[in-house]
């Protein structure tokens, strides 16, 4: 019996490797293509079959290669693209895709990597495509959503059949003028801010004006009133005499009107003076 | 692989019994017991209060479980992921926060590009949980950076259809609207199993670099206001000194016209003796002040006189000079 524990030791390993080489499992978010010697025999759970689980094969004549069946991101980084208008923008967009035929995913790109690689290929031509005939303002606000649904259509016929992947979604992250353009975009931001700043400077000085001489033209209105309820009154009191208003007015005004110390000629016959020189007039 | 399994390390008791059999003190089937029972005990897991726990087996998705103590077959069998799913999970966009909750600026992801040509800063923050937690573990890679990736660029769609005076000021509700449901439909067609609870729009303003400008604008909105305020003010003052001279010009008026039909009165009685009374005593007033000089005219060439010298010391000296 001893004598035997040493082979049935590696019996035992042997039967265990040979085990462990057949049997293999897709995970829910995996995908599976088998081969032997190199050559396609079978696709397991691919996104149009749900069949994860426990999988065998013929061991060492078979191998098995996954991948990914999620929704997987690709970043298109800062591409520079010309609008039909010939300016210039800065586009990243996001490509949301599957690998939808791994037989042919395998085929034409062998690792996630290289297909990841030939999608943004695919993903900037057709953006080239798309964006070149759209104006800046289209791929800025206008179209932009259906800028995307563009991109995706053309990709989904285009590279979806050469490389066996499905495009979900594109979305343009964020498309956006060079830095050059950009600083002139500020330029002319700040200068529209300092015009509306001057036109509300400009109002605020006008509407005061206005106020001021609406004021003011009420107040020349009320001190003509003022002036005519005199002239009025004076009038009314005057006209029971003339003469004699005249002569009280005079009075008054010499009154009023001679400053002290001003010199006054007086003829020695004048009224004043007429009983200077004679007791009697 | 890049989730978080909870897998925990029991794998190890399968592959051993048969080397460690050779031991003296305790009996092979104890150890063989022991190792099983430890195997099977990494089943047991709990889950909380929000959390769902999604098993596989095979790699296969078999069941769901909810809060509470459970178990699963150990693992080569089966696999589980527990996630919680009702907890509020965040992103920030256009932003950085620090450890003391200060934030820093990320330009790159926070300015963006108007329907007006314009650029705005946008710094938000989107408040999510998971509505199917299956969905959310097999169906989207890198979940979280989805979210926030889907985020942003749903943001820049929106603002990029709309003005930046509006932006910036009473459209900001309609933006976070807007962002949110646009965000839910792209999140929904991707099966991401996320729903999108909250888009928090924290700043909407213009880019530092024009802030002084745009701040001048409101500046001269309160200079021309204080215009405005100082005219109002100066109209009260003018318009009413208006009214003190219209008034005191009238009252004068009356008063002195009830004088004259005052003195006229008295007139009537006297004429004579009342208009020389009135006579003499202005004279007598305006001689005493002025600089008399009585002068006979009678022999018929002007003599000239020296003023100066016969004029008396003006208004102070006047009294002396007088009496």
């Amino acid at each position: 019996m001893p004598r035997f524990m040493p082979f049935i030791a590696i019996v035992g390993f042997a039967v265990l490797i040979v085990l462990m080489n057949s049997m293999f499992i897709v995970r829910q978010d995996q995908q599976a293509i088998v081969l032997r010697f190199g050559e396609f025999t079978r696709v397991l759970n691919p996104p149009s079959r749900a069949e994860s689980g426990l999988y065998f094969k013929l061991p060492f004549v078979e191998n098995v290669i996954k991948y990914d069946r999620r929704n997987l991101g690709l970043t298109i980084e800062g591409e520079a693209f010309v609008a039909s208008d010939q300016e210039r923008l800065i586009v990243d967009a996001i490509v949301r895709w599957q690998i939808a035929d791994p037989r042919r995913f395998y085929q034409s790109a062998i690792s996630e990597e290289g297909g990841a690689s030939r999608l943004n290929a695919f993903t900037e031509a057709a953006m080239r495509r798309a964006l070149g005939s759209a104006t800046s303002n289209d791929i800025i606000s206008g179209r932009r959503a259906e800028l995307m649904q563009q991109v995706e259509a053309d990709l989904n016929a285009s590279a979806a059949t050469e490389l066996g992947v499905r495009v979900i979604d594109v979305r343009i992250r964020q498309a956006d003028l060079p830095n050059e353009t950009r600083d002139g975009v500020y330029a002319r931001m700040r200068s529209e801010r300092q015009q509306v700043a001057g036109r509300i400077r400009a109002e605020g000085e006008r509407d005061a004006a206005i106020i001021r001489a609406t004021a003011n033209q009420e107040a020349e209105r009320l001190r003509g009133e003022g002036d005519g309820e005199r002239a009025r009154i004076f009038a009314q009191a005057y006209n029971r005499d003339p003469e004699f208003a005249a002569f009280y007015r005079s009075m008054r005004a010499y009154d009023t009107a001679l400053e002290a110390g001003t010199p006054i000629v007086v003829p020695p016959d004048s009224d004043f003076f007429r009983y200077m020189q004679r007791r009697r007039g | 692989m890049r989730e978080r399994f909870n897998m925990n390390g029991g794998g190890n008791g399968g592959g051993g019994p048969g080397r460690t059999g050779g031991g003296r003190g305790i009996p092979f089937p104890i150890i063989a017991g022991v190792l099983f029972v430890g195997w099977l005990m990494t089943g047991i897991y709990t889950v909380d209060e929000g959390e769902q726990a999604v098993i596989t087996r095979f790699g296969s998705y078999n069941r769901s479980t909810g809060p509470g103590i459970h178990m699963n077959l150990p693992v080569p069998f089966e696999a589980r992921q527990v996630i919680n799913v009702t907890g509020q999970r965040t992103e920030t966009i256009g932003f950085e926060e620090g450890a003391n909750r200060e934030i820093r600026d990320v330009p790159d992801e926070s300015l963006m590009i108007t329907g007006d040509r314009n650029i705005v800063q946008i710094q938000f923050r989107i408040y999510y949980n998971i509505k199917n937690a299956v969905a959310f573990a097999y169906n989207v890679r890198q979940p979280d950076l989805t979210v926030s990736q889907v985020a942003e660029s749903a943001m820049r769609e929106v603002i990029g259809r709309r003005q930046l005076e509006p932006i910036i000021t009473t459209e900001r509700a309609a933006v976070e609207l807007s962002v949110e449901q646009l965000m839910q439909t792209t999140l929904d067609e991707y099966e991401s199993g996320v729903q999108v609870l909250q888009v928090e729009l924290l700043n909407a303003a213009a880019p530092p670099v024009v802030i002084d400008a745009f701040n001048d604008v409101v500046i001269a909105g309160q200079e021309a206001s204080t215009l405005v305020n100082n005219a109002e003010r100066d109209t009260a003052r003018i318009l009413n000194e208006a009214q003190a001279y219209r008034e005191q010009v009238v009252r004068q008026a009356t008063g002195e016209g009830q004088r004259f039909i005052a003195v006229h009165a008295e007139y009537r009685q006297a004429p004579q003796v009342t208009r020389d009374r009135l006579y003499l005593e202005t004279m007598e007033r305006v001689y005493q002040r002025g600089n008399l000089i009585i002068l006979d005219q009678r022999g018929g060439a002007v003599p000239y006189l020296p003023l100066e010298g016969m004029v008396r010391r003006p208004a102070t000296a006047q009294p002396e000079g007088n009496r």
